[in-house]
């Protein structure tokens, strides 16, 4: 994937919109293979810190994950599709999740939850990783710190809206790439840009592949 | 005029006359002689020996054997900067007449080295290595001299070593590259290797008896006379969900019974301890929550009254109330999630319901309190964040009346429980002499029988005023831990009514304005607050240059602080000492011996949190 691609995903996705003809019946079955993936999406809880507190209260009485059908735990990741990373990575840690993440077949997804995981938090020291999105690709971040059952929950919808734009023919989202295993997710340079102070901040919009990071509005959104 | 060097040594001479003062000094300056090099005290005038690092352990075997003291409780490093040597701090307890004692060694930066105190005290193995992970002491004739927090592979030096920057020397791109270029034989140790490659000899046996290579080998003993056998590495972890974290066991076993644990830490680490380095004082209260989240008031409460106790401030009657009240909650808080995993683990869901809607309630009160659910940083230095919201007491007071509902309801499903109990009576013993020289702490140490608490043996917030029990257990087995922890809440819940009837009223925070920021009326109408307040933001608390080793009781064990100052804004080093890095330290030699299935039990009974062994 070249870099512009890269900085530009709405061009990308329009690009493959309008390259791969769909017609009415692929239209449909693309709704209906998202419809059931969307539905049953099995996390893979890669919790390290702080933040797995709050997503094992996610999964309790209170917050109920089970809600949206998404209380069936993989603690395999070959039979999940969400991993949540929750709470610090270090450097010693970046490779089990890498490998765990290359082990989960596709479709997959990933989540970073919390400051540290998205950003390194507060911990600008010698031995976090300053983002997970340098070593795995991350499809949505839920801020806090730790977020809120809530904000984890809200996270997960989010996957699902995502999926539900994702098309069956769409070679960019679900291919294994086998090459990648157990490589970094950026190229160096970039891993320095998001490692300098406030840099993943700033850049992580681009290399999560949203357009952009205001919520996405979902019909029963209340609108203030 | 005295010239500072004058004033310096007659300092030093006070310093040495106060500590001179204690008998057990004395004494071992008396039988030492030389190899006691000089003597100091602390900012709350305990005493410091710092002896001649070729008599380390001739002077601390000594202090054990003939002083009684019993207790390692921590070793760690201090690193001034420049030339000045690297000090190694081993802080000692005397369980039989409950006081303390520091011994220094020095140590040229260069060329560190010392010589073990593993053979005094088994609480050495893992303090020592973390001592040489971080400052590169080495430290002869210790059994495993290997890093123990960082990759054994690191290259880029020894973090708390006043030199190494914050950020490591590598850049982020070349650190994620060495990361993930590791490959799967370094993180295992060459003993470990070696076990694993005996393995082949399967393969060598197979081919021998003419089967195909590759195939299994299941042939009946009686068949092959010299058959051998070996013994298998078993990993498990990082990401496994019994491990309460990224915690990473390899056993090797033979066949079900466990011959060598090993608990690989370090996924974690976070850097806490060097980050405290360039962080005000105040600025460090919201990392410390991050350190131990199941019970983040408890770390916030431990690292304020330690810096407090260095000021040598004496915080408000109401604020030591409201202490008691959030520690014994934040007790409440650890424990219950202790007992709902620690049941996932060995089969029994319904607890982990009931224990964190009880959890939720505790939340709520530290939501109305401070705004947030776990990471509360709800004390400052000199008091707490503000005063407790109105109606904040009424809320613990219904809490301590309606929990012990729920805590008889789990109860019921555990105590009696005949699954519960076989899995857990007799399985990981130690016994109390063995737990106190290996170090296990809190909960554990007394389900061993020692009734070690800090609260009654070196009290802190006026908890010598509170009425409550000790409990203790019989055997030091897995189900005595979770007996005690089930006590030890029905306590937390005595001591929080006593709290609740006596919160006084009057002030949270003292009236210092060189600690607290003054009110804003002061601020906005007198030029003496509005000095106060802008030194106190612009340059940070100015804590005066001295030492303090301060703990408290945490819901893991023994919490304790070291800290120094040299008169700046920023502490010097700032050391947690923390309770669960100890007790998993003992795990190997509580399950060593027992069967696989056991390792779960009794990895789960120690109740650890990985954000605090890691740090
Ligand atoms: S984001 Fe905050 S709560 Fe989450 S792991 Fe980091 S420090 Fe802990």
């Amino acid at each position: 994937m070249s870099k512009q691609d890269m900085s530009d995903p709405a061009a990308q996705r329009q690009q493959i919109e309008t390259e791969i003809p769909r017609p009415w019946v692929l239209a449909r079955l693309d709704d209906l293979v998202n419809w059931a993936r969307r539905n049953s999406l099995w996390p893979m809880p890669f919790g390290t810190a702080c933040c797995a507190i709050e997503m094992m209260a996610a999964a309790a009485s209170k917050y109920d994950i089970a809600r949206y059908g998404m209380e069936r735990m993989g603690y395999t990741p070959r039979q999940a599709d969400v991993m949540i990373v929750a709470g610090r990575v270090s450097y010693k840690m970046a490779p089990v999740m890498r490998r765990i993440w290359d082990q989960m077949p596709q479709p997959k997804w990933c989540i970073s939850m919390g400051a540290c995981a998205s950003t390194g938090g507060v911990f600008d020291t010698y031995t976090l990783a300053q983002g997970i999105d340098t070593v795995v690709p991350v499809d949505v971040y839920v801020p806090g710190c730790p977020p809120r059952p809530e904000g984890l929950l809200y996270g997960l919808l989010m996957i699902q809206e995502k999926i539900k734009g994702e098309s069956i023919v769409d070679p960019r989202a679900r291919e294994e790439a086998p090459e990648a295993a157990g490589k970094a997710h950026l190229a160096p340079k970039e891993v320095e840009l998001i490692a300098a102070p406030f840099g993943n901040s700033t850049f992580q919009n681009r290399v999560s592949g949203l357009e952009s990071s205001s919520p996405i509005v979902r019909p029963g959104d209340r609108k203030d | 005029m005295v010239s500072s060097k004058n004033l310096e040594s007659r300092t030093a001479a006070v310093a040495e006359g106060r500590a001179l003062e204690r008998h057990d000094v004395v004494e071992l300056r008396s039988r030492f002689g030389r190899a006691v090099r000089r003597l100091e005290t602390d900012a709350l005038g305990e005493p410091i020996v710092h002896v001649d690092p070729e008599h380390n352990t001739d002077v601390l075997g000594y202090l054990r054997d003939a002083q009684g003291f019993d207790m390692l409780k921590d070793v760690t490093g201090l690193d001034l900067g420049g030339d000045q040597p690297v000090q190694v701090v081993y802080q000692l307890w005397s369980t039989s007449e409950s006081k303390p004692l520091r011994v220094k060694a020095e140590v040229p930066p260069d060329r560190p080295k010392l010589k073990s105190a593993f053979g005094i005290w088994r609480a050495a193995n893992w303090l020592e290595r973390e001592v040489y992970d971080m400052f590169g002491v080495r430290f002869e004739g210790h059994p495993d001299p290997r890093r123990i927090l960082m990759p054994e592979n690191y290259e880029e030096g020894y973090p708390l070593r006043k030199g190494f920057p914050l950020r490591g020397r590598f850049t982020r791109a070349e650190q994620t590259r060495r990361a993930l270029a590791r490959d799967l034989e370094d993180i295992y140790s060459l003993a470990e290797l070696e076990v694993a490659r005996s393995g082949g000899r399967g393969q060598e046996l197979a081919s021998r008896l003419g089967q195909v290579p590759g195939v299994s080998v299941s042939v009946a003993g009686a068949d092959v006379p010299d058959l051998e056998t070996s013994n298998m590495i078993l990993n498990i972890g990082p990401q496994h969900p019994a491990t309460h974290g990224v915690l990473r066991l390899v056993v090797e076993l033979d066949g079900e019974t466990i011959v060598k644990c090993t608990p690989h830490i370090g996924y974690l680490h976070t850097g806490f301890e060097k980050l405290g380095e360039y962080r005000t004082w105040n600025q460090n209260i919201p990392l410390t929550d991050r350190i131990d989240y199941l019970a983040p008031m408890l770390y916030n409460i431990g690292y304020a009254l330690a810096v407090e106790r260095l000021l040598g401030i004496d915080i408000t009657p109401r604020c030591k109330v409201i202490r008691v009240i959030c520690s014994e909650l934040n007790r409440i808080l650890s424990h219950l999630i202790w007992v709902g995993t620690t049941a996932i683990d060995i089969g029994a869901f319904t607890p982990f319901l009931y224990t964190f809607q009880e959890r939720e309630r505790i939340y709520n009160l530290h939501e109305a309190y401070c705004g947030a659910r776990m990471t509360t940083s709800v004390t400052r230095i000199g008091g707490m964040m503000a005063d407790v919201p109105p109606g904040w007491l009424d809320g613990v007071a219904e809490f301590v009346e309606t929990f012990p509902k729920t805590l008889a309801e789990t109860e019921r499903l555990l105590t009696q429980n005949s699954i519960w109990i076989g899995r857990t009576q007799g399985v990981g013993v130690m016994g109390g002499a063995d737990a106190i020289n290996s170090g296990l702490c809190g909960p554990n140490l007394r389900a061993s029988g020692v009734a070690y608490d800090v609260r009654k043996d070196n009290p802190y917030l006026d908890y010598e005023t509170y009425d409550f029990d000790v409990p203790i257990g019989e055997n030091g087995d897995t189900y005595d831990r979770y007996l005690v922890r089930m006590e030890e809440m029905r306590q937390s819940l005595r001591i929080l009514e006593q709290a609740l009837d006596r919160v006084p009223d009057g002030p949270i925070n003292v009236s210092d304005p060189r600690v607290i920021l003054p009110p804003k009326s002061e601020v906005m109408n007198s030029i003496d607050g509005m000095i106060a307040h802008f030194k106190l933001v612009m340059e940070g608390l100015k804590v005066p240059a001295g030492e303090v080793w301060s703990s408290i009781e945490s819901s893991k064990g023994e919490l304790g602080i070291y800290l120094v100052a040299d008169g700046g804004p920023k502490p010097v080093r700032c050391r947690y000492r923390a309770p669960s890095f100890m007790n998993m330290s003992n795990l190997p030699a509580l399950i060593e011996g027992s069967l696989i299935a056991d390792l779960i039990a009794v990895n789960a009974s120690i109740d650890i949190v990985l954000g605090e062994i890691d740090r």
